[in-house]
């Protein structure tokens, strides 16, 4: 928590972190306070005043069905967030915990994990996430799921590379001379040294993951109507994109606001996490 | 002297996978059929250059890799036969230090948390710990500033002063140092070797000091052992093996040693030819017999044994009581 | 050999890095020449500047790999200053009239091509003809004693030891017969045995080319095995200069005295090495006075003030200390 603290006193070398943080702040705030920030409901219907331009009303207009694009924008960064962070919290989860494994202890485990993380990664992620979600039935929650299942595999070949490496270090082998157990030699020496290398493919992991669910609602597998995921919104603009183009510039603007966000925090949080860059 | 390790035939061949099903083609016999033993209080050093097994043997010591044949006994209990329980206790008397002082801490940990973690480990109470770090950190003459500090932010001299600290806060008999100054300059080299020397003392360590270099060994070993190619050439008093080696590999390190002065510029040196033969292509016989001067026959066709020529010192050679008489 | 002319000759060079701290001043006012046919040994701990003097020799420091450098002074050869020289003007200097061999040579040789063509295209930019060429390379492989010669000009960097490939080092960088060689740790990855027959080598091809030979090195071994001349550094400093002899005999400089006393050269429990108490300065810090002052156990006033004049203890021998006459 000091350290944390320490980050905003010396924001001259962290920008990167604190510009990342201000912007996924801004989007937490905005999802966490959506029904004092929306002025209006994201499924209030208003058909006479449809396709309408930004107003002082509707500030960045309406869609084909009245709804205020403001209001659903502010509702959907709630979608946003919970779509990318727990997609890629249980590739995480999953993914490392593997690689682990794998890269430690090495012999039967590692040839088994190995060969499921083959398979899982030659296959086209989306494809894969279609038909999960073909069996399991349209919903976010199966869009989330099936994100989580494809794109598990690369947290796990990277990090067990990384294990592989690491667990030859000198400092791996004095805790093993100092007698610590093989699970504390991984929870504690290992996976903190790995963790740099994870929140760098976290990052790209997320925009990634976004991006998924936007095609996933595209195809309308994933959020229903009303729901005001920001993808489904802006796939669904593209009918009106020359009557009310602002309709898909600012879901559009919206998805490339989260992406740079989680990017920078990812960065600035690698170095900020660093114990070498502290002078 | 009492006896306090005792390695017995000591054999370490890493196998060579290859082809299509991972058949095993070769081995690379890093350690082959190594023999001594260290007294409490005294330092073995274990000279060698790379490929001659130092390192494998340091870590067949402290049983990071298990041995394909021979038995390593500590205080006169077999290594191998130890159950988890013996073994906890067996490794609470030993200590390594490893070459490079940079990657022997854990990056993101703190000193004061790596000194402690072999501590917690062993079962002792944190209110304990505090005590016992301070305490080892004056032996290695730091002071307590560099407790909440990170390793990259100590230098050199002063990480490996740490590592040496963590080697030795559970009090061991034998500290195993692999190569411990080489990446030191040569002042911090001094300090180093002078903490080492005065541990040893105080609290009667034995120590196995690997290293390549013959001055630093010379300066604190009671006994030298000389390793090539995975095999033993000479084991004796310090000063004997160092200063008026029998077996003609010791002779020629010896002479390719930097002096110590420009007035002892050699001019007529001992050179080894040539370069030392692959661990995986190893000659028949002799392991030096391609680049000794003294090479005959016999070299060639018999692996020498180590034997006894005077009291206490050993040499792995065919020839030499003809070569000295 | 004060009056022969120097093959290079470093006058009052400054160099300076930038770095997250503040200005680094890994230079600081070096002054010394090498001389035709000598082995000039630079000999220092970490942070002494050694290396660095000898990479902005050869101009090797540039905006890409160090951003905000900054050097002054003049390094000259033949009468030109080389830090004044175009970069195409020292493109033909380098390899050709000064030559240089680094510490790793598994990581100074293209490990894509085969050691003899990696020799053949040095040869080759003195544009003779190919067969001539190739016969050279193939000298030069003997000349280094490399074993073996006919197959190894055909060896991939991979497939060759430690010391063979520092031994096609030497020939890459010998076969222009450059005036200087300048060697940067050229052993310090090398066994003790194949060292010895590198530095062996280094002096017989000194002895047969007479070139010049700088070496840069922090293992005072080498400096007693095959330097005539030695360079002490620390902190960017040159503290100590003089003939080989001289300095190991009848060192001047508190610095060079301690250092030589904690070489470990004694047997156990014969003597006790010397420590250096302290830690180098602070090198991004404007140091007035002597940068050894807080670690000398001789420390005056004057040191503190003062920034020491270099002085002659004897012809060839300098050093750069208030006290030298007393010590």
């Amino acid at each position: 928590m000091k350290q944390f603290l320490k980050v905003f006193r010396s924001a001259d070398r962290n920008k990167t972190f604190i510009v990342g943080f201000v912007i996924i702040l801004s989007i937490c705030f905005t999802a966490a306070f959506a029904d004092l920030i929306a002025p209006f409901a994201y499924d209030e219907i208003d058909v006479v005043h449809a396709l309408k331009p930004p107003s002082i009303q509707h500030p960045l207009g309406t869609d084909h069905l009245g709804r205020d694009s403001f209001s659903r924008l502010v509702y959907g960064s709630r979608i946003a967030l919970k779509v990318g962070v727990i997609a890629v919290v249980i590739q995480i989860l999953v993914g490392v915990s593997l690689g682990l494994i794998a890269g430690f202890y090495g012999g039967w485990p590692d040839r088994i994990i190995i060969f499921f993380t083959d398979v899982i990664w030659s296959l086209p992620p989306i494809i894969l996430a279609i038909a999960i979600c073909t069996v399991l039935g349209p919903s976010l929650t199966n869009v989330i799921i099936a994100i989580a299942a494809v794109s598990w595999a690369q947290f796990t070949r990277i990090v067990r590379s990384k294990t592989q490496s690491l667990k030859n270090m000198p400092y791996a082998e004095a805790a093993r001379a100092a007698g610590e157990s093989n699970v504390n030699i991984i929870v504690l020496y290992i996976l903190p040294n790995v963790f740099p290398v994870v929140i760098v493919l976290a990052t790209l992991a997320l925009p990634i993951a976004i991006i998924n669910t936007t095609a996933m609602g595209f195809l309308g597998l994933g959020a229903q109507p009303p729901t005001p995921d920001w993808g489904v919104i802006l796939a669904n603009s593209m009918t009106y994109i020359h009557n009310a183009p602002w309709i898909s510039i600012f879901p559009g603007l919206a998805i490339i606001y989260i992406v740079l966000g989680f990017n920078l925090l990812g960065e600035g949080l690698r170095d900020v996490l660093d114990p070498r860059l502290k002078i | 002297m009492s006896l306090l390790a005792q390695v017995t035939n000591l054999k370490k061949h890493f196998e060579i996978k290859s082809g299509l099903f991972g058949t095993i083609s070769s081995y690379i016999k890093a350690v082959d059929d190594v023999s001594f033993t260290i007294n409490h209080g005294e330092t073995l050093g274990l000279i060698g250059e790379s490929g001659s097994g130092k390192s494998t043997v340091a870590k067949l010591f402290l049983r990071l890799i298990s041995p394909t044949a021979g038995e390593v006994r500590i205080n006169g209990m077999d290594l191998k036969k130890a159950d988890s329980k013996t073994m906890k206790s067996l490794r609470r008397q030993m200590g390594i230090v490893f070459q490079d002082p940079a990657a022997s801490m854990n990056p993101r940990a703190t000193i004061k948390w790596s000194l402690r973690r072999p501590l917690l480990v062993n079962g002792i109470q944190k209110s304990k710990t505090d005590t016992l770090i301070g305490d080892i950190l004056e032996k290695v003459n730091l002071g307590s500033e560099v407790l909440g500090r990170y390793p990259h932010q100590l230098s050199g001299g002063q990480q490996q002063r740490v590592s040496v600290a963590r080697a030795l806060i559970l009090r061991p008999e034998l500290l195993v140092l692999d190569e411990p100054t080489s990446a030191l300059d040569i002042s911090v080299q001094a300090q180093v070797l002078n903490v080492l020397l005065d541990l040893q003392k105080e609290f009667n360590l034995a120590y196995l000091f690997i290293s390549h270099d013959l001055n630093v060994v010379r300066y604190i070993s009671d006994r030298v052992a000389i390793m090539y190619l995975g095999k033993l050439m000479e084991i004796g008093p310090a000063l004997a093996v160092l200063n008026s080696a029998l077996h003609p590999y010791s002779r020629a390190l010896a002479a390719s040693s930097p002096p110590m002065s420009p007035h002892q510029r050699r001019r007529n040196k001992l050179l080894l030819t040539g370069e030392p033969a692959s661990l995986i292509n190893l000659p028949h016989g002799c392991r030096l017999t391609p680049r000794c001067p003294y090479r005959k026959e016999v070299c060639m066709e018999k692996v020498p044994e180590l034997r006894e020529i005077e009291s206490e010192r050993w040499v792995a050679c065919h020839r030499t009581e003809e070569i000295w008489g | 050999m004060t009056h022969q002319k120097s093959v290079l000759s470093v006058q009052e060079l400054e160099i300076a890095f930038s770095s997250p701290a503040g200005l680094i001043r890994a230079v600081n006012n070096v002054s010394f020449e090498i001389y035709p046919g000598e082995i000039y040994a630079s000999v220092g701990e970490s942070g002494c500047g050694k290396s660095s003097t000898a990479h902005a020799a050869m101009r090797l420091i540039n905006s890409i790999n160090s951003p905000g450098h900054q050097i002054k002074g003049r390094v000259l050869s033949k009468g030109r200053d080389l830090l004044s020289l175009s970069n195409s003007e020292m493109c033909a200097i380098r390899g050709k009239e000064i030559s240089m061999i680094f510490q790793n040579p598994l990581d100074s040789l293209n490990p894509l091509y085969k050691a003899g063509f990696q020799i053949y295209e040095s040869v080759i930019l003195d544009e003779i003809p190919k067969l001539e060429a190739w016969q050279r390379v193939l000298n030069l492989f003997k000349k280094t004693r490399i074993a073996d010669p006919e197959r190894r000009i055909l060896s991939y960097p991979h497939e060759l030891s430690g010391g063979m490939r520092q031994r096609v080092m030497i020939g890459m960088m010998l076969s222009r017969n450059p005036t200087l060689l300048i060697a940067d740790e050229p052993t310090t990855a090398l066994d003790v045995t194949i060292q010895a027959q590198i530095l062996d080598l280094v002096l017989s091809l000194r002895d047969s080319l007479g070139m010049s030979v700088w070496v840069i090195t922090h293992d005072f071994g080498i400096v007693a095995e095959i330097a005539d001349r030695v360079g002490v550094m620390y902190a960017g400093v040159l503290v100590e200069e003089g003939d080989v002899f001289e300095i190991f005999d009848n060192p001047k400089h508190p610095y060079t005295r301690m250092l030589l006393e904690s070489l470990p050269q004694f047997s156990k429990g014969e003597k006790r090495l010397r420590t250096i108490p302290g830690t180098l300065p602070d090198p991004t810090a404007d140091i007035k006075g002597c940068r050894y002052k807080e670690r000398c156990p001789w420390q005056e006033e004057i040191c503190r003030q003062d920034t020491p004049p270099i002085s002659l203890a004897k012809p060839g021998h300098k050093v750069a200390c208030h006290l030298s006459q007393l010590l």
